[in-house]
């Protein structure tokens, strides 16, 4: 299922939470949505999700808007981080609503992943502590395998090792069953490799829309000598600039191209890669 | 995939939730019911049979979780992929089939109250037609709940028609679900301020049905009314009431049609 967003607006009241952004999703890739806290990340996904609608422009799944949209809806899971203190159903019965509910359920797999996060099938889901609900709401996204599966911060509350099986999981579970994730995050250095596709927004615009491996090798850092790297960047697209004394670190967005590479390595300069972590600070950070 | 309709499975899904919730509620019920037959045994006080006695808390408790429906339900079928059409087909469906349920379980119990009392002779008078006392017991300000639209009711008290009762009793809470489940929708898609205006209009709705079961309306808001009864034929009062239930379910569907899920 392919998602086409065009000139894609929301607006409260006053406060524009979308300004006009655009871009195409192909199915089977998992994607990074990238952006601030407030940058409009879950104003998108509750879109996407049907859980509200647009004031202006379009937003297509396989070809249909999916708001109110049956067959649209069955095949979108939308996971965030739900209110459970109201939440008396047990684990056990949580997963039997998903079985009623979603035709791709896959119930082993399913309690494969209970086992896995350790969760406890017979307790009331309001009992379970934070991680474990954010476990239970993985497994319940995983599990579910909807076409468009979106993961909005699910991580929350998971400790470290819990997070980790959840990627792992994400990415095995991918590998035999492909489909489009979307993982919306801000946590930027332990996700990036999960990535396919990296989507920035922020405040309420499309920033970039790459691959990921264009975007490692997108941008560089520079180190070396003061004027030597002043030099060299002419003409680049510099994200941050630091120096010690007269050691200058400059990060540069765009391709090096093998001269510029060879340039560089003869002016005793080094040429290091960026991170998307670095990318993303320096990408959303400027108009503070 | 192909196209699928979710309502069949939100409405069986909704019906057994909301009768296990009613069974708990019935049987709380029940438990006062009789610990009032025993205390009627022992003073020689009149009492109601059990469908006049659950009616007025059948009545609140059907409010309570008519406003729940939004909340609990609405938000938790749409995260499950199912479509605000489709949650309100189901929950309409499994609203009709609680309010049955209710009014037939109450309806059974109370066959069973007279039979018992019959074969164990016990010295107490069940009757349908305490309307005084029932109404000077009762504070007028909180009276639109109180069982008056049976009290006061010519058809319940003097009718000895259980079905005819019985259908009765099914219309009555099923209005008052939707009127619990019209302000519950306000309140979801307006918030707090408008809401209190969904609770004006729901006090008008209530107010509507008693006048179509020919209560005399002494609830004070409605003071400023030039008539405080009006005499509808009896299938001109199932008719309304059924019209009346159709109209606020249609306000329903226009508040949720399009709303916002609350995250």
């Amino acid at each position: 299922m392919n998602i086409d967003i065009n000139n894609l607006s929301l607006k409260y009241k006053d406060f524009e939470a979308l300004k006009n952004i655009s871009f195409k999703l192909e199915s089977g890739k998992i994607y990074g949505l990238l952006g601030r806290n407030g940058a409009g990340k879950t104003s998108l996904l509750s879109i996407l999700a049907s859980f509200r609608e647009q004031t202006d422009g379009s937003l297509t799944i396989d070809g249909e808007s999916p708001f109110e949209n049956a067959r649209i809806m069955q095949s979108v899971a939308f996971i965030y981080e739900k209110d459970y203190s109201d939440e008396t159903e047990k684990v056990k019965g949580m997963l039997e609503v998903i079985e009623r509910y979603r035709p791709n359920f896959d119930k082993e797999y399913a309690n494969y992943l209970i086992k896995r996060f350790k969760l406890p099938l017979d307790k009331p889901v309001h009992k379970l502590s934070k991680g474990m609900q954010s476990a239970l709401n993985v497994t319940l996204g995983l599990a579910g395998r909807t076409p468009i599966t979106i993961f909005d911060e699910a991580y929350l509350g998971m400790d470290a090792p819990t997070r980790e099986i959840f990627y792992k999981e994400l990415l095995d579970d991918q590998a035999k069953h492909p489909r489009t994730m979307i993982l919306s995050t801000h946590l930027v250095s332990e996700m990036d490799y999960l990535f396919d596709e990296v989507i920035v927004i922020n405040q309420g615009s499309l920033v970039l829309h790459e691959e990921y491996e264009t975007l490692a090798s997108r941008g560089a850092s520079i180190t070396g000598s003061a004027d030597k790297v002043d030099d060299f960047i002419i003409g680049m697209k510099q994200l941050n600039v630091q120096q010690l004394g007269n050691t200058k670190s400059v990060m540069v967005y765009g391709d090096l191209n093998e001269n510029e590479r060879q340039d560089a390595q003869l002016k005793g300069l080094e040429v290091g890669p960026i991170s998307l972590q670095d990318l993303f600070i320096h990408l959303t950070s400027e108009e503070d | 995939m192909k196209q699928q309709s979710f309502f069949s499975k939100v409405a069986v899904d909704m019906f057994y939730v909301q009768l296990k919730w009613s069974l708990w509620f019935l049987s709380f019920i029940l438990t006062a019911h009789i610990i009032m037959i025993i205390v009627s045994i022992n003073t020689g006080n009149p009492l109601g049979d059990f469908i006049f006695f659950s009616h007025g808390s059948s009545k609140i408790y059907m409010l309570v979780i008519g406003i729940i429906s939004a909340y609990a339900f609405l938000t938790f079928y749409v995260n499950q992929g199912i479509t605000r059409k489709d949650y309100f087909i189901g929950a309409s469906l499994a609203a009709i089939g609680v309010s049955f349920a209710i009014a037939i379980i109450a309806t059974l119990l109370t066959g069973l109250e007279y039979i018992i009392l019959e074969m164990t002779n016990l010295p107490i008078e069940l009757d349908r037609g305490m309307v005084d006392t029932v109404i000077e017991s009762s504070d007028n300000s909180v009276s639109i709940f109180l069982p008056k639209a049976i009290v006061g009711s010519s058809i319940l008290v003097h009718s000895s028609n259980w079905l005819l009762s019985m259908f009765m009793y099914t219309l009555n809470i099923l209005s008052i679900y939707a009127v619990g489940w019209f302000i519950g929708s306000g309140y979801y898609r307006f918030g707090w301020i408008a809401g209190f205006g969904f609770i004006a209009l729901a006090i008008a709705f209530i107010v509507i049905g008693d006048l179509l079961w020919g209560t005399d309306i002494e609830e004070p808001l409605s003071n400023w009314l030039p008539f405080t009864s009006i005499d509808l034929p009896l299938y001109g009062s199932f008719l309304g009431a059924i019209v009346l239930i159709g109209i606020i379910l249609g306000f329903i569907r226009v508040i949720t049609r399009r709303v916002t899920i609350k995250m």
